[in-house]
Protein backbone atom coordinates (compact mmCIF):
# COMPACT_ATOMS: atom_id res chain seq x y z
CA UNK A 1 0.00 0.00 0.00
CA UNK A 2 2.68 2.47 1.04
CA UNK A 3 4.69 1.61 -2.04
CA UNK A 4 1.71 2.24 -4.32
CA UNK A 5 1.26 5.71 -2.84
CA UNK A 6 4.97 6.41 -3.22
CA UNK A 7 4.93 5.38 -6.87
CA UNK A 8 1.79 7.38 -7.48
CA UNK A 9 3.30 10.52 -5.97
CA UNK A 10 6.46 10.05 -8.03
CA UNK A 11 4.44 9.75 -11.23
CA UNK A 12 2.38 12.77 -10.24
CA UNK A 13 5.56 14.81 -9.92
CA UNK A 14 6.63 13.79 -13.43
CA UNK A 15 3.24 14.76 -14.77
CA UNK A 16 3.38 18.08 -12.93
CA UNK A 17 6.76 18.93 -14.48
CA UNK A 18 5.42 17.93 -17.90
CA UNK A 19 2.36 20.12 -17.39
CA UNK A 20 4.49 23.12 -16.46
CA UNK A 21 6.67 22.67 -19.55
CA UNK A 22 3.61 22.43 -21.79
CA UNK A 23 2.08 25.51 -20.22
CA UNK A 24 5.27 27.44 -20.98
CA UNK A 25 5.27 26.29 -24.63
CA UNK A 26 1.58 27.04 -24.93
CA UNK A 27 2.18 30.59 -23.69
CA UNK A 28 4.15 31.48 -26.79
CA UNK A 29 2.41 29.28 -29.39
CA UNK A 30 -1.22 30.05 -28.52
CA UNK A 31 -1.30 33.41 -30.30
CA UNK A 32 0.20 32.23 -33.63
CA UNK A 33 -2.07 29.15 -33.59
CA UNK A 34 -5.16 31.33 -33.13
CA UNK A 35 -3.95 33.61 -35.92
CA UNK A 36 -3.45 30.65 -38.29
CA UNK A 37 -6.94 29.36 -37.53
CA UNK A 38 -8.34 32.82 -38.24
CA UNK A 39 -6.41 33.03 -41.54
CA UNK A 40 -7.78 29.68 -42.60
CA UNK A 41 -11.33 30.74 -41.77
CA UNK A 42 -10.80 34.03 -43.59
CA UNK A 43 -9.28 32.41 -46.71
CA UNK A 44 -12.59 32.22 -48.59
CA UNK A 45 -13.40 35.81 -47.71
CA UNK A 46 -9.93 37.07 -48.64
CA UNK A 47 -10.33 35.38 -52.04
CA UNK A 48 -13.33 37.50 -52.95
CA UNK A 49 -12.35 40.93 -51.62
CA UNK A 50 -8.69 41.03 -50.51
CA UNK A 51 -6.62 41.08 -47.32
CA UNK A 52 -8.78 42.75 -44.71
CA UNK A 53 -10.01 42.05 -41.22
CA UNK A 54 -13.51 40.57 -41.20
CA UNK A 55 -16.23 41.17 -38.70
CA UNK A 56 -19.61 39.43 -38.69
CA UNK A 57 -22.43 41.87 -39.35
CA UNK A 58 -25.73 41.72 -37.46
CA UNK A 59 -28.28 42.49 -40.10
CA UNK A 60 -31.82 41.58 -41.07
CA UNK A 61 -31.73 38.87 -43.75
CA UNK A 62 -35.37 37.84 -43.64
CA UNK A 63 -36.72 37.53 -47.17
CA UNK A 64 -33.24 36.64 -48.45
CA UNK A 65 -33.26 32.85 -48.08
CA UNK A 66 -29.85 32.29 -49.70
CA UNK A 67 -27.88 34.51 -47.31
CA UNK A 68 -26.13 32.56 -44.57
CA UNK A 69 -24.00 35.33 -43.08
CA UNK A 70 -22.66 38.78 -43.88
CA UNK A 71 -19.21 40.08 -42.98
CA UNK A 72 -17.90 43.61 -43.12
CA UNK A 73 -14.37 43.95 -44.52
CA UNK A 74 -12.46 46.47 -42.42
CA UNK A 75 -9.17 48.14 -43.38
CA UNK A 76 -6.40 48.90 -40.87
CA UNK A 77 -8.15 52.05 -39.70
CA UNK A 78 -11.35 50.11 -38.98
CA UNK A 79 -13.18 51.66 -41.94
CA UNK A 80 -15.63 49.43 -43.79
CA UNK A 81 -14.37 48.96 -47.34
CA UNK A 82 -16.86 46.35 -48.48
CA UNK A 83 -18.95 43.33 -47.55
CA UNK A 84 -18.66 39.59 -47.97
CA UNK A 85 -21.79 37.49 -48.29
CA UNK A 86 -21.73 33.81 -47.54
CA UNK A 87 -24.57 32.20 -49.39
CA UNK A 88 -26.08 28.81 -49.90
CA UNK A 89 -28.36 28.24 -52.83
CA UNK A 90 -30.23 25.16 -54.05
CA UNK A 91 -28.49 23.71 -57.12
CA UNK A 92 -29.07 20.61 -59.20
CA UNK A 93 -28.04 18.05 -56.58
CA UNK A 94 -27.86 19.81 -53.24
CA UNK A 95 -26.75 23.17 -52.00
CA UNK A 96 -24.06 25.27 -53.62
CA UNK A 97 -22.09 27.26 -51.06
CA UNK A 98 -20.47 30.45 -52.27
CA UNK A 99 -18.88 33.69 -51.12
CA UNK A 100 -19.56 37.00 -52.85
CA UNK A 101 -17.51 40.13 -52.24
CA UNK A 102 -19.21 43.49 -52.71
CA UNK A 103 -17.17 46.66 -52.88
CA UNK A 104 -18.45 50.12 -53.77
CA UNK A 105 -21.81 48.58 -54.54
CA UNK A 106 -20.47 46.20 -57.19
CA UNK A 107 -19.36 42.57 -57.12
CA UNK A 108 -15.59 42.27 -56.57
CA UNK A 109 -15.45 38.48 -56.97
CA UNK A 110 -17.43 35.28 -56.53
CA UNK A 111 -16.01 32.01 -55.31
CA UNK A 112 -17.64 28.63 -54.81
CA UNK A 113 -16.58 27.06 -51.52
CA UNK A 114 -18.44 23.79 -51.79
CA UNK A 115 -21.00 21.94 -53.89
CA UNK A 116 -22.32 18.48 -54.64
CA UNK A 117 -23.21 19.09 -58.28
CA UNK A 118 -22.34 16.56 -61.00
CA UNK A 119 -18.54 16.35 -61.13
CA UNK A 120 -17.00 17.50 -64.39
CA UNK A 121 -20.03 19.29 -65.85
CA UNK A 122 -19.05 22.89 -66.29
CA UNK A 123 -15.77 22.47 -64.38
CA UNK A 124 -13.74 24.01 -67.20
CA UNK A 125 -16.21 26.87 -67.51
CA UNK A 126 -16.46 27.56 -63.80
CA UNK A 127 -13.71 30.19 -63.57
CA UNK A 128 -14.79 32.26 -66.62
CA UNK A 129 -18.43 31.97 -65.53
CA UNK A 130 -17.69 33.27 -62.03
CA UNK A 131 -15.48 36.01 -63.48
CA UNK A 132 -18.45 37.35 -65.49
CA UNK A 133 -20.05 38.60 -62.26
CA UNK A 134 -17.15 40.92 -61.41
CA UNK A 135 -18.20 44.55 -61.67
CA UNK A 136 -21.92 43.89 -61.76
CA UNK A 137 -23.84 46.34 -59.58
CA UNK A 138 -27.51 45.53 -60.23
CA UNK A 139 -29.37 42.44 -59.05
CA UNK A 140 -31.08 42.11 -62.45
CA UNK A 141 -27.74 42.11 -64.32
CA UNK A 142 -26.58 39.18 -62.20
CA UNK A 143 -29.62 37.23 -63.42
CA UNK A 144 -28.72 38.00 -67.05
CA UNK A 145 -25.18 36.55 -66.95
CA UNK A 146 -24.64 33.79 -69.53
CA UNK A 147 -24.96 30.35 -67.92
CA UNK A 148 -22.39 27.55 -68.16
CA UNK A 149 -23.50 25.23 -70.95
CA UNK A 150 -24.51 21.84 -69.59
CA UNK A 151 -24.85 23.21 -66.06
CA UNK A 152 -27.85 25.51 -66.31
CA UNK A 153 -29.36 24.66 -62.93
CA UNK A 154 -26.05 25.13 -61.12
CA UNK A 155 -25.57 28.43 -62.97
CA UNK A 156 -29.01 29.60 -61.88
CA UNK A 157 -28.19 28.78 -58.28
CA UNK A 158 -25.12 31.00 -58.45
CA UNK A 159 -26.96 33.77 -60.30
CA UNK A 160 -29.81 33.74 -57.81
CA UNK A 161 -27.43 33.90 -54.85
CA UNK A 162 -25.36 36.75 -56.31
CA UNK A 163 -28.44 38.79 -57.13
CA UNK A 164 -29.77 38.29 -53.60
CA UNK A 165 -26.45 39.54 -52.21
CA UNK A 166 -26.65 42.63 -54.43
CA UNK A 167 -30.31 43.27 -53.55
CA UNK A 168 -29.57 42.92 -49.82
CA UNK A 169 -26.58 45.26 -50.03
CA UNK A 170 -28.69 47.87 -51.79
CA UNK A 171 -31.94 47.57 -49.86
CA UNK A 172 -30.77 46.74 -46.35
CA UNK A 173 -27.18 47.99 -46.13
CA UNK A 174 -27.85 50.93 -48.42
CA UNK A 175 -24.80 50.58 -50.68
CA UNK A 176 -24.76 50.80 -54.47
CA UNK A 177 -26.99 52.64 -56.85
CA UNK A 178 -30.76 52.78 -56.68
CA UNK A 179 -32.46 51.14 -59.64
CA UNK B 1 33.11 10.63 -22.14
CA UNK B 2 35.22 9.77 -25.09
CA UNK B 3 34.48 11.16 -28.48
CA UNK B 4 34.89 7.83 -30.26
CA UNK B 5 32.00 6.19 -28.39
CA UNK B 6 29.70 9.13 -29.22
CA UNK B 7 30.57 8.93 -32.90
CA UNK B 8 30.08 5.19 -32.92
CA UNK B 9 26.63 5.53 -31.29
CA UNK B 10 25.62 8.21 -33.79
CA UNK B 11 26.68 6.18 -36.83
CA UNK B 12 25.15 3.03 -35.37
CA UNK B 13 21.69 4.60 -35.63
CA UNK B 14 22.22 5.82 -39.16
CA UNK B 15 23.75 2.65 -40.66
CA UNK B 16 24.18 -0.59 -38.66
CA UNK B 17 20.89 -0.33 -36.80
CA UNK B 18 18.94 1.97 -39.09
CA UNK B 19 15.44 1.94 -37.54
CA UNK B 20 13.62 1.62 -40.87
CA UNK B 21 15.92 -0.56 -42.95
CA UNK B 22 17.53 -2.69 -40.22
CA UNK B 23 15.27 -2.74 -37.18
CA UNK B 24 12.11 -2.32 -39.32
CA UNK B 25 10.48 -0.19 -36.62
CA UNK B 26 8.02 2.67 -36.99
CA UNK B 27 6.39 1.26 -40.10
CA UNK B 28 3.08 3.04 -39.52
CA UNK B 29 4.27 6.61 -40.18
CA UNK B 30 6.72 5.26 -42.76
CA UNK B 31 3.96 3.85 -44.93
CA UNK B 32 1.31 6.47 -44.39
CA UNK B 33 3.07 9.79 -44.91
CA UNK B 34 5.88 9.02 -47.38
CA UNK B 35 3.92 9.89 -50.51
CA UNK B 36 5.76 13.20 -50.89
CA UNK B 37 9.34 14.13 -50.05
CA UNK B 38 8.56 17.18 -47.90
CA UNK B 39 6.41 14.99 -45.63
CA UNK B 40 9.28 12.53 -45.22
CA UNK B 41 11.77 15.13 -44.07
CA UNK B 42 9.22 16.94 -41.86
CA UNK B 43 8.13 13.75 -40.13
CA UNK B 44 11.75 12.60 -39.79
CA UNK B 45 12.93 15.80 -38.16
CA UNK B 46 9.92 15.97 -35.81
CA UNK B 47 10.66 12.39 -34.71
CA UNK B 48 14.37 13.19 -34.32
CA UNK B 49 13.56 16.10 -32.00
CA UNK B 50 11.34 13.90 -29.83
CA UNK B 51 13.92 11.08 -29.80
CA UNK B 52 16.83 13.29 -28.74
CA UNK B 53 14.93 14.98 -25.93
CA UNK B 54 13.05 11.96 -24.64
CA UNK B 55 16.29 9.93 -24.60
CA UNK B 56 18.13 12.74 -22.83
CA UNK B 57 15.46 13.29 -20.17
CA UNK B 58 14.84 9.60 -19.56
CA UNK B 59 18.56 9.04 -19.16
CA UNK B 60 18.89 11.99 -16.75
CA UNK B 61 15.99 10.68 -14.67
CA UNK B 62 16.87 7.00 -14.95
CA UNK B 63 17.84 6.79 -11.28
CA UNK B 64 14.67 8.61 -10.19
CA UNK B 65 12.26 6.51 -12.23
CA UNK B 66 11.28 3.36 -10.29
CA UNK B 67 11.47 0.19 -12.38
CA UNK B 68 7.79 -0.55 -11.74
CA UNK B 69 6.40 2.64 -13.21
CA UNK B 70 8.97 3.18 -15.94
CA UNK B 71 6.46 2.60 -18.78
CA UNK B 72 3.95 5.28 -17.66
CA UNK B 73 6.86 7.61 -16.88
CA UNK B 74 8.26 7.09 -20.40
CA UNK B 75 4.86 7.80 -21.89
CA UNK B 76 4.49 11.05 -19.92
CA UNK B 77 7.93 12.23 -21.06
CA UNK B 78 7.48 11.20 -24.71
CA UNK B 79 3.95 12.62 -24.93
CA UNK B 80 5.18 15.92 -23.51
CA UNK B 81 7.79 16.36 -26.23
CA UNK B 82 5.38 15.26 -28.95
CA UNK B 83 2.89 17.87 -27.76
CA UNK B 84 5.64 20.50 -27.82
CA UNK B 85 6.46 19.57 -31.43
CA UNK B 86 2.79 19.59 -32.32
CA UNK B 87 2.14 23.04 -30.88
CA UNK B 88 5.28 24.58 -32.35
CA UNK B 89 4.54 23.11 -35.78
CA UNK B 90 0.93 24.25 -35.66
CA UNK B 91 2.08 27.76 -34.77
CA UNK B 92 4.99 28.19 -37.15
CA UNK B 93 4.64 25.57 -39.94
CA UNK B 94 0.86 25.38 -40.42
CA UNK B 95 0.98 23.92 -43.94
CA UNK B 96 3.24 21.04 -42.89
CA UNK B 97 1.02 20.54 -39.85
CA UNK B 98 -2.04 20.26 -42.11
CA UNK B 99 -0.48 17.56 -44.31
CA UNK B 100 1.02 15.49 -41.47
CA UNK B 101 -2.09 15.96 -39.32
CA UNK B 102 -2.81 13.14 -36.95
CA UNK B 103 0.55 11.45 -37.56
CA UNK B 104 2.28 14.10 -35.46
CA UNK B 105 0.30 13.08 -32.38
CA UNK B 106 0.93 9.46 -33.29
CA UNK B 107 4.69 9.95 -32.78
CA UNK B 108 3.79 9.16 -29.14
CA UNK B 109 3.25 5.54 -30.06
CA UNK B 110 6.10 5.34 -32.56
CA UNK B 111 7.91 2.20 -31.47
CA UNK B 112 11.36 3.56 -32.37
CA UNK B 113 11.10 6.11 -29.57
CA UNK B 114 9.78 3.64 -27.06
CA UNK B 115 12.34 1.02 -28.04
CA UNK B 116 15.23 3.48 -27.60
CA UNK B 117 13.91 4.65 -24.23
CA UNK B 118 13.63 1.09 -22.94
CA UNK B 119 16.68 -0.46 -24.61
CA UNK B 120 19.15 2.41 -24.48
CA UNK B 121 18.31 5.58 -22.55
CA UNK B 122 17.22 3.77 -19.37
CA UNK B 123 20.64 2.09 -19.11
CA UNK B 124 23.09 4.65 -20.49
CA UNK B 125 24.46 8.10 -19.51
CA UNK B 126 22.69 11.24 -20.82
CA UNK B 127 25.13 12.41 -23.49
CA UNK B 128 25.43 8.97 -25.04
CA UNK B 129 21.62 8.59 -24.94
CA UNK B 130 21.05 11.93 -26.65
CA UNK B 131 23.56 10.87 -29.31
CA UNK B 132 21.72 7.58 -29.76
CA UNK B 133 18.50 9.55 -30.22
CA UNK B 134 20.16 11.80 -32.78
CA UNK B 135 21.61 8.85 -34.70
CA UNK B 136 18.34 6.90 -34.70
CA UNK B 137 16.40 10.03 -35.63
CA UNK B 138 18.69 10.89 -38.53
CA UNK B 139 18.66 7.26 -39.69
CA UNK B 140 14.87 7.34 -39.67
CA UNK B 141 14.81 10.72 -41.45
CA UNK B 142 17.22 9.56 -44.16
CA UNK B 143 15.31 6.32 -44.72
CA UNK B 144 11.83 7.83 -44.98
CA UNK B 145 13.05 10.77 -47.05
CA UNK B 146 14.64 8.32 -49.49
CA UNK B 147 11.44 6.28 -49.63
CA UNK B 148 9.25 9.36 -50.04
CA UNK B 149 11.48 10.69 -52.88
CA UNK B 150 11.04 7.38 -54.72
CA UNK B 151 7.27 7.38 -54.17
CA UNK B 152 6.82 11.01 -55.16
CA UNK B 153 8.99 10.51 -58.28
CA UNK B 154 7.01 7.49 -59.46
CA UNK B 155 3.61 8.68 -58.27
CA UNK B 156 3.70 12.34 -59.26
CA UNK B 157 6.86 12.67 -61.40
CA UNK B 158 8.32 15.22 -58.97
CA UNK B 159 10.73 15.41 -56.00
CA UNK B 160 10.08 18.16 -53.42
CA UNK B 161 7.51 19.50 -55.90
CA UNK B 162 10.09 20.02 -58.68
CA UNK B 163 9.45 18.10 -61.90
CA UNK B 164 12.04 15.40 -62.66
CA UNK B 165 10.29 13.12 -65.11
CA UNK B 166 10.02 13.79 -68.87
CA UNK B 167 6.78 15.10 -70.35
CA UNK B 168 5.59 11.68 -71.60
CA UNK B 169 5.82 10.09 -68.15
CA UNK B 170 2.43 9.00 -66.88
CA UNK B 171 2.47 9.08 -63.03
CA UNK B 172 1.82 5.69 -61.39
CA UNK B 173 -1.03 6.46 -59.04
CA UNK B 174 -0.37 3.32 -56.99
CA UNK B 175 3.02 4.64 -55.82
CA UNK B 176 1.35 7.32 -53.69
CA UNK B 177 -1.33 4.93 -52.38
CA UNK B 178 -0.72 2.89 -49.19
CA UNK B 179 -0.52 -0.36 -51.23
CA UNK B 180 2.23 1.12 -53.41
CA UNK B 181 3.96 2.20 -50.20
CA UNK B 182 4.16 -1.43 -49.08
CA UNK B 183 5.51 -2.59 -52.43
CA UNK B 184 8.14 0.16 -52.71
CA UNK B 185 9.18 -0.24 -49.07
CA UNK B 186 9.73 -3.95 -49.74
CA UNK B 187 11.81 -3.25 -52.85
CA UNK B 188 13.86 -0.55 -51.10
CA UNK B 189 14.43 -2.83 -48.10
CA UNK B 190 15.58 -5.64 -50.40
CA UNK B 191 17.96 -3.31 -52.26
CA UNK B 192 19.50 -1.92 -49.08
CA UNK B 193 19.94 -5.42 -47.64
CA UNK B 194 21.52 -6.71 -50.86
CA UNK B 195 23.93 -3.76 -51.05
CA UNK B 196 25.04 -4.08 -47.44
CA UNK B 197 25.44 -7.86 -47.78
CA UNK B 198 27.69 -7.29 -50.78
CA UNK B 199 29.87 -4.74 -49.02
CA UNK B 200 30.10 -7.10 -46.04
CA UNK B 201 31.32 -9.87 -48.31
CA UNK B 202 33.91 -7.59 -49.91
CA UNK B 203 35.19 -6.60 -46.49
CA UNK B 204 35.62 -10.22 -45.53
CA UNK B 205 37.32 -11.04 -48.81
CA UNK B 206 39.74 -8.16 -48.26
CA UNK B 207 40.74 -9.62 -44.93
Amino acid sequence: MRETVKLGVRLMLFALAAGLLLAAVNAFTAAPIARNAQLKADAARVAVIGEYAFEPLQTDTSGYDAIVSVYAALDEGGQTVGYVYELSSRGYAGDVALSVGIRDGAVSAVSVSGHTETKGLGTAEEAPFLARFTGIARAQEAQDVDAMSGATVSSSAVKGAVSQALAHARDVLGVGEVE
Amino acid sequence: MDFKALKKTLLNGIFNENPTFRLVLGMCPTLSITYQASNGIGMGLATTFVLVFSNLVISLLRNLIPEKIRIPAFIVIIATFVTVVEMVMQAFLPSLYDTLGVFISLIVVNCIIFARAEAFAFKNPPLLSAMDGLGMGLGFTLAITLLSCIRELLGSGTIFGARFMPEWFEPMAIAVQPAGGFILLGLTLATVTALSARSQKRKEAAK
